[in-house]
């Protein structure tokens, strides 16, 4: 079969707790509004998911979205996939790249929704039209590769696409995430937590249908510009060989790598963990993502020494920042161990990171002791401590199942006097990168919808240092410094439509946002000949406001409120310290940010809730009664 | 000219396979591609498989309607589908497993893209590159007479 006009237009409902499944239409009006992927996935838990559900009950629905552009050309495909999140309480939202997506675009799905809980543990099979639920039980806690090779063998079929759960899901942890071509995570807020809690192990999905976009001979010519424009760009090299591992070197010698649970921004051993060094004595080859003419992802070989033997995929700067720098640790093969370990137990290596991170300054501190870790002596560094935590947390036993509830709870259990180190947004721990160096992200980090995450904007704009350009494209020179503060309410505006444009059509960040190659008007050309809509950069800006809109309203729902809207208080007091080089000194002075963004987004300065006004304008009236009805002034 | 295929270097990413089936039926597939990837994702191993456009092509030899015949810019084994009924024999006797048939029956057989192959234009990591059939049996031919210059060498005493 093939899909003209690059929707399939169908949905995937199945209802786990009566084994039954349906195929609907996608709603009509959801194409022009949402555009795809991450904006279906939001305006469906806005439509159907109780704000006040019990996150890991049957009525949270996980909620896998792909887009017009998955399963063509264009490169490096992704995947969403949300539901409310078990681990921050408000929306959850993960996005991965690998081939998973692309396959349930071919079996001829927008979007597949999970709903109910199973009675007993089971996965689905998607063969095209073709849906079967089949027993799980030999696979429950068995890890990401074990799943993908039992599955692929039991239905003698090497090719079909698995995206399954961790040992840590089934064993309730909160941060654990999706795992896809084994080794690709929808890692962030929990979404692998809530597939175990409706007892599914895996879904296996098998698709062969072509994709024709509306205008194919406009569409193909638009993606080989495209593609010429990411060869011919002056990071295409430098990406291939490194990856995000490049952010090791690049954050560290300016004083700005989130080390030592963000005590500091400048690691001693950066250079020994760097990404340069993984590609020099490490890599054997490049990975990619479906359809990628820049394969940024590498594959390792561990050839010698104590993890002899040790191969995968990746890893990304943050897996190997997680278990490096911010933990202190300046063995490379020891945190590629770590890592590796993450992924058998089916971690967001984000959170997992910051779980450890946040322990070890306890321990520093005094606040934890060598009895409340029964017997881990969790000091700076200690590779070994670490890699027995990881067992712990994934087991949920011992010290570890104290850390295996997110950070909230674990401040809750350890106490109130470890809350100031614990370094989160609204229950997410934060990325590798400092906020305190980097002004823009410190402030897309606080008003994130899925928590303190740094791809909700990724406003790596302001690093380029180009006053000319800042002063162009936002009216304030100051935006192009990553030191100021000046017109980041501006520029976090405007990155944060970009990431939903890019994340609903599913391309890959890293080439549409942080390489600077499309922007809105380039997109639109490319979502007209895909679909045959008439929409020009405005129109695609006003979508990405639009579904920021929703998140915000469902957030809302949540009980998020402007007070919400932070970092840890370490990130707004403690200058950073004097071996940070041109960071020294620095603190996130959110407060100006803040109510410049607000204005920006037509949200009031007061409350931070969207005005009645700016909905309206959106379309998204029918909403106020709700945050009436929740206790909110809409104004 | 054939398709050479450095198998260390793939990154399983696919680009290949939908330059292939936009070029050929103007839709995005992976099933309708005539170069198709075989990953094993346990080992991190991905095999790009691929028509080697031999010489004494056993699909055109045994094709029982002559559908089959070479082009002689190329030496890409091409496939006219007006005589094609679909029979399998040439999916069945490829040594490389690299023939498959489309939707309608028809040979799918790699035809270089009449000499500039789309696949190796859209590979990153170079693991399909062309290759001169005559230009690489001559290197090989200097590579073997390499080997033998030391024993000569050793004989005169000067090694």
């Amino acid at each position: 079969m093939n899909f003209h006009g690059a929707y399939t237009g169908k949905v995937l409902r199945i209802d786990l707790t009566n084994k039954s499944y349906v195929i609907e239409d996608l709603p009509e009006e959801w194409k022009s509004l949402y555009m795809g992927a991450r904006g279906f996935n939001m305006i469906r838990l806005l439509e159907e998911v109780d704000p006040d559900c019990d996150p890991l009950g049957p009525e949270n629905k996980l909620i896998f979205g792909v887009s017009p552009a998955s399963g063509t050309n264009m490169p490096g495909q992704r995947l969403n996939v949300s539901a409310k999140s078990p681990l921050t309480g408000i929306l959850g939202d993960s996005n991965t790249g690998g081939h998973w997506g692309t396959e349930l675009k071919y079996a001829g799905y927008d979007q597949l929704v999970l709903e109910g809980k199973s009675d007993k543990p089971v996965y689905i099979l998607i063969n095209n039209d073709k849906i079967e639920i089949k027993d799980a039980s030999h696979l429950w806690k068995k890890d990401p590769k074990t799943v993908h090779t039992v599955i692929r063998d039991e239905l003698d079929d090497l090719s079909i696409q698995v995206i399954c759960t961790g040992i840590g899901a089934d064993n309730g942890v909160k941060f654990a995430g999706l795992f896809s071509n084994i080794m690709r995570a929808n890692g962030r807020t929990g979404m692998g937590t809530v597939m175990a809690s409706k007892n599914v192990k895996a879904v296996a999905v098998k698709g062969e249908s072509a994709i024709r976009p509306h205008n194919f001979e406009k569409y193909d010519a638009l993606m080989k510009d495209l593609f010429k424009k990411i060869w011919s760009h002056n990071e295409f090299e430098m990406r291939m060989m490194l990856g995000t591992t490049h952010l090791i070197h690049t954050l560290n010698s300016t004083g700005q790598l989130n080390t030592k649970n963000n005590q500091t921004g400048y690691f001693e051993h950066g250079e020994n963990v760097s990404g340069e060094r993984l590609a020099m004595e490490f890599n054997v080859k490049n990975k990619g993502c479906f359809g990628c003419v820049i394969p940024c992802s590498r594959y390792y070989v561990v050839k010698k020494g104590e993890f002899k033997g040790l191969n995968a995929e990746g890893p990304e700067f943050e897996s190997l920042a997680g278990f490096t720098s911010r933990i202190l640790n300046g063995n490379l093969e020891a945190a590629l161990k770590c890592i590796d370990l993450c992924t058998q137990y089916g971690f967001d290596t984000i959170s997992a990171s910051s779980a450890v991170s946040f322990a070890m300054e306890c321990f520093e501190r005094g606040l934890i002791d060598i009895e409340t870790t029964q017997g881990l002596d969790l000091e700076w560094g200690n590779v070994d401590a670490v890699i027995e935590l990881i067992h712990q947390i994934g087991k949920r036993e011992k010290f570890g199942a104290l850390l295996a509830d997110g950070i909230l709870k674990s401040v809750e259990r350890l106490g109130k006097e470890t809350e100031p180190y614990a370094m989160h947004g609204k229950g997410l721990d934060v990325f590798l990168g400092e906020p305190r160096g980097i002004k823009a992200y410190g402030l897309g980090l606080s008003v994130a919808s899925r928590g303190a995450d740094h791809v909700r904007s990724d406003p790596f704009f302001e690093t380029i240092g180009d006053r000319q350009k800042g002063l162009e494209r936002f009216g304030e020179p100051e935006s192009a410094n990553r030191l100021s503060t000046k017109g980041k309410g501006k520029v976090v505006n405007y990155y944060e439509a970009l990431c939903v444009i890019s994340d609903s059509l599913n391309c890959c960040k890293n080439t549409m946002v942080s390489m600077d190659i499309m922007g809105f008007d380039e997109l639109a050309e490319i979502y007209n000949a895909l679909t045959g809509y008439e929409m020009n950069g405005d129109d695609l800006k006003r979508i990405g406001e639009r579904v920021v809109n929703v998140e915000r309203i469902y957030n809302m729902l949540c009980g998020v409120r402007k007070k919400d809207d932070t970092l840890a208080k370490r990130f707004l007091e403690e200058p950073m310290p004097e071996e940070c080089g041109p960071t020294a000194g620095s603190v996130l002075e959110l407060a100006p940010m803040l109510d410049e963004y607000y204005e920006e987004r037509g949200w009031d300065l007061e409350t931070g809730v969207p005005t009645r006004t700016k909905l309206e304008e959106l379309g998204l009236e029918k909403y106020i009664s709700k945050l009436e009805d929740a206790g909110l002034e809409v104004k | 000219m054939r398709l050479k295929v450095n198998y260390d270097k793939c990154a399983g990413c696919r680009a290949c396979e939908l330059a292939c089936s936009a070029k050929h039926y103007q839709v995005y597939s992976t099933k309708l591609a005539r170069i198709s990837i075989v990953k094993f994702e346990d080992k991190g191993v991905d095999i790009p498989v691929v028509c080697r456009q031999c010489i004494n092509a056993p699909c055109i030899a045994n094709c029982p309607t002559q559908a089959l015949y070479k082009d002689e810019e190329t030496n890409a084994t091409l496939v006219n589908k007006d005589d094609c009924i679909g029979c399998g024999k040439c999916v069945e006797v490829c040594p490389f497993s690299a023939v498959r048939m489309d939707e309608n029956g028809i040979a799918m057989i790699c035809d270089l893209c009449g000499g500039n192959p789309e696949c190796v234009e859209v590979c990153a990591t170079k693991a399909i590159e062309i290759q001169g059939i005559d230009k690489t049996s001559e290197k090989k031919r200097i590579a073997f007479a390499e080997k033998q210059i030391d024993s000569v060498l050793k004989k005169w005493g000067l090694k």
